[in-house]
């Protein structure tokens, strides 16, 4: 029971030792722009469900204490209420709007390319590790012996280029709040933003791939543009 | 005023009707014994999945493997998944389908029934068919309960676990599909003299949406299936890039199948909290026909939005799909409202079926709202494939399912054997089960967007993963600990249970007007069925909003129509037949005799 609500406390709290979760429910430092701009749309999808949950749970409460059976008479018989019935179709439908147009600006933000990238990275998915290669420049390292390393400059567009060598993967940088799987026969590609944030983050295969799949990570190193620039002229 | 006793209007069954020996449950057509079949086995392999879950959550405690490897690990989800889904929640839908439709409608059974045997035994079989994989060398299935192509091609699963799996889901979904059949063809051609269609009880309109789904679904599914097996053993190239084929394009296929599925599986357990509501607050369910157009648009919706389970495969257009998505919200919330609206100005009590029903609104509406955020392609490119959606789903599959699944079980059993189960059991099972499952599924969101991704054996200690895991593995054990409640429950019940009687929870539809357990054809009469709830109607008779006084011109008006409309069941004013002991009867007693002598 103490063990219970332990973990019950440290669920509550936003991050446990080491780590920081800066965005709401978990959700990790957005690293890119296009991250900050899906963390917007998390927060006011979060708001919007937490006020239908309080609402829908409070009411459930009210209606549960107030109308308990108290004699043996039975309640008026109420069919339907015609108003309340189109009330409750058309609030929703309103919310329902509003969630679709957050949703659709921020998807436009993740799916807008550009024409002259910063940097433009390969990146090769197999079971069970990842390459990452650099458009004119080194390629990355993808040995099974470590952790492959995905080096980005701060401030820059970046452009991944994803394919995988067999099975579906998918490229997950939780601080990118963003996916894309790895589909046999096709080369898809999409663009972020770096924002200023530095450091080393997690990356992850996101869909399932056999055996090796728990462990195919790699790591997300974002450096200062001079320090790309040397790491570059490094390799 | 006074209520009309309906255990006075039935004769109790000599013997419990059902099949006693072996060979009479092999053999055995009865839809009540299918029914009974069906929600045992379901039952069993909901056991078998919780403890395949067991095992899953025993690993997941703590970082680090401990007790199984992740070649297990991976058969262990596979099997959860696929026994859950397919061989319990949609199973135990048809189960219900099968004791009940014909029960709601009138009916003395339903519409095929050797059909109804044969789909039965080819789902009990194919289940046991998709378990034995553990016993083969290389042991049972390993890609996931939604199979993607190529990894569940020959090259990435050689063992013939897969092809155990492709053939057990080709039989249950089969099975499916034939139980469909069965169901539509029961609801629209033997409904019972004066059951309009907007009059049917909410659980059957349900059950008859559910089988047009299934008939639009399941052969997708077997289609792909037969092209998986196809590719496996004949390489056949479809699913093959280098042979012109497209690995996507079984996620298309299966999605197709595999959206439309989780309303085939919640839709019968809608159906299921509808009937009970009302019964618990002595109104008539809210919004009747508002109801019937939820159910009906979600049924429809539900075919387009299949691609909301491939946002981040960079191949579908988004933005379609997650409006389409969204768009099931609203009748969803029209569902809920009408729901609670039943309870406003009701008179309500809470034995265990009603304390399930709530259990159930509580987690649906949760995971209602988790799903809105996933059909929105902006949050679900970080929650895809993570832990998020695992919580999302086992909160609206889950939760609906068991908790609802739960409310049917103490709902329907004295009718199913005639004896009651201990209400304090149901109520400890009841807390127990709500805290467990919260504790178990809540966290695991927080995992998802903290960055842990579906399907892993194994997690880095100190990542933010470690607390959630565990209090989800003890949330489980709670869960777990839920069952023994319930277990003696029906133990007590099936030894020294109280007598049911035939109407224990006074409730709404046919089912409660023949006796417990009914009798092989049902019904030895049928009270008038001038509403969706004639058994309501039948005992609340006397009173003047309802019955013969006052407001009942419109009723009488009904009863004058029918009678014109519906001539094939003559009226009897003595109520013979019936062996009526009751006031009310001699007003509202039918003609003897078997419904089925009567239908043409």
């Amino acid at each position: 029971m103490t063990a219970f609500a332990v973990s019950l406390g440290a669920l509550l709290r936003s991050g446990s030792a080491g780590v920081g979760w800066r965005g709401p429910v978990g959700l990790p430092e957005p690293l890119t722009h296009e991250a900050q701009d899906l963390t917007h749309a998390w927060r006011i999808f979060l708001v919007v469900g937490a006020m239908v949950a309080v609402f829908v749970y409070l009411l459930m409460a009210f209606v549960v204490i107030r109308y308990r059976r108290r004699d043996d008479r039975l309640p008026e018989q109420v069919h339907n209420r015609i108003p309340i019935e189109i009330a409750y179709t058309v609030l929703p439908a309103l919310i329902v709007v509003g969630l679709v147009i957050v949703t659709v600006r921020a998807v436009r933000d993740t799916q807008h390319t550009t024409a002259n990238p910063d940097v433009v990275v390969d990146v090769l998915g197999s079971q069970w590790t990842w390459t990452f290669g650099y458009e004119g420049g080194p390629s990355g390292d993808g040995s099974l012996s470590g952790v492959p390393e995905l080096v980005l400059p701060v401030d820059s567009t970046v452009r991944f280029n994803v394919r995988t060598g067999d099975v579906i993967h998918s490229f997950w940088v939780p601080g990118f709040l963003y996916k894309r799987d790895l589909i046999p026969g096709e080369i898809q590609s999409f663009d972020v933003t770096t924002s200023d944030v530095t450091g080393t983050f997690e990356g992850r295969c996101a869909e399932f791939c056999g055996l090796g799949h728990a462990a195919m990570h790699f790591v997300v190193r974002i450096v200062s543009q001079d320090e790309f620039a040397t790491w570059w002229e490094q390799q | 005023m006074s209520e009309v006793d309906i255990d006075t209007l039935v004769s109790p069954p000599a013997r419990n009707p059902l099949p006693r020996t072996f060979l009479g449950w092999l053999t055995t057509t009865d839809h009540k014994a299918i029914g009974v079949m069906y929600a045992v086995a379901s039952f069993g392999f909901l056991l078998v999945g919780g403890a395949l879950a067991g095992m899953m959550r025993a690993e997941l405690a703590r970082p680090g493997e401990q007790f199984v490897g992740a070649a297990t690990y991976n058969q262990l989800f596979t099997i959860h998944g696929s026994a859950m889904v397919y061989l319990f929640a949609v199973p135990f839908g048809v189960a219900i389908a099968n004791y009940l439709v014909p029960l709601q409608i009138g009916a003395p059974d339903m519409a095929f029934p050797r059909l109804n045997a044969l789909s039965f035994w080819m789902y009990l079989f194919g289940g046991l068919i998709m378990l034995s994989g553990f016993i083969t060398t290389d042991g049972a299935a390993d890609f996931g309960w939604t199979a993607y192509a190529p990894l569940a091609g020959r090259a990435g699963s050689p063992g013939a676990g897969a092809d155990l799996w492709i053939i057990a889901l080709l039989l249950t979904g089969t099975a499916g599909t034939m139980s469909a059949v069965n169901t539509i063809a029961t609801i629209v051609m033997l409904r019972a003299p004066g059951m309009t269609m907007f009059r049917l009880p909410i659980l059957t309109w349900n059950l008859l949406l559910t089988a047009f789904m299934v008939l639009l679904a399941f052969p997708v599914l077997s289609a792909a299936l037969l092209m998986l097996l196809a590719s496996r053993q004949l390489d056949a190239p479809i699913f093959d890039v280098a042979g012109g084929g497209a690995p996507i394009l079984w996620q298309h296929l299966f999605w197709f199948f595999g959206h439309p599925e989780v309303y085939i599986v919640a839709l019968p357990f809608f159906g299921v909290v509808t009937e009970i509501i009302p019964v618990f607050s002595r109104r008539p369910v809210f919004g009747y026909k508002g109801l019937v157009i939820a159910t009906i648009s979600i049924s429809s919706l539900s075919t387009s939005v299949w691609a909301h389970h491939m946002f981040v495969t960079g191949d579908v257009v988004v933005e379609f799909f997650a409006i389409t998505s969204m768009l099931i919200a609203i009748p969803t919330g029209v569902k809920v409202f009408n729901w609670i609206g039943t309870m406003v100005g009701g008179s309500l009590i809470f034995p265990p079926p009603m304390l399930f029903t709530l259990g159930f609104l509580v987690t649906f509406v949760f995971g209602g709202i988790t799903g809105v955020m996933l059909a929105s392609p902006a949050l679900d490119f970080q929650a895809s494939d993570s832990y998020f959606v695992v919580g999302h789903f086992h909160y609206v599959m889950g939760g609906t399912v068991v908790f609802s699944m739960f409310a049917a079980v103490w709902f329907w059993w004295p009718k199913v054997t005639g004896r009651m189960l201990e209400d304090r059991l149901g109520r400890i099972q009841f807390w127990l089960l709500l805290v467990g499952y919260n504790a178990t599924f809540i966290g695991m969101h927080l995992l998802g967007n903290r960055g842990l991704p579906r399907r892993i054996a194994d997690y880095p200690a100190n990542a933010g993963f470690d607390d959630p895991n565990l209090l989800s593995s003890l949330g489980f054990v709670v869960m777990a600990i839920s069952f023994v409640p319930f277990a003696w429950a029906i133990v007590r019940s099936l030894r020294s249970g109280a007598s049911a009687g035939a109407d224990p929870w006074h409730g709404n539809s046919l089912e409660w007007a023949t006796s417990s357990p009914p009798p092989v054809h049902n019904f030895d009469w049928l009270p008038p069925i001038r509403s969706e709830r004639p058994v309501f109607d039948l005992r609340w008779i006397e009173h003047p909003d309802i019955g013969s006084v006052g407001e009942a011109d419109a009723w009488l008006g009904r009863q004058a129509h029918d009678e014109r409309w519906f001539p094939l069941h003559p009226w009897r004013e003595d109520g013979a037949g019936a062996e009526p002991t009751g006031s009310g009867a001699t007003k509202v007693g039918h003609r003897g005799g078997p419904a089925g002598e009567d239908e043409p």
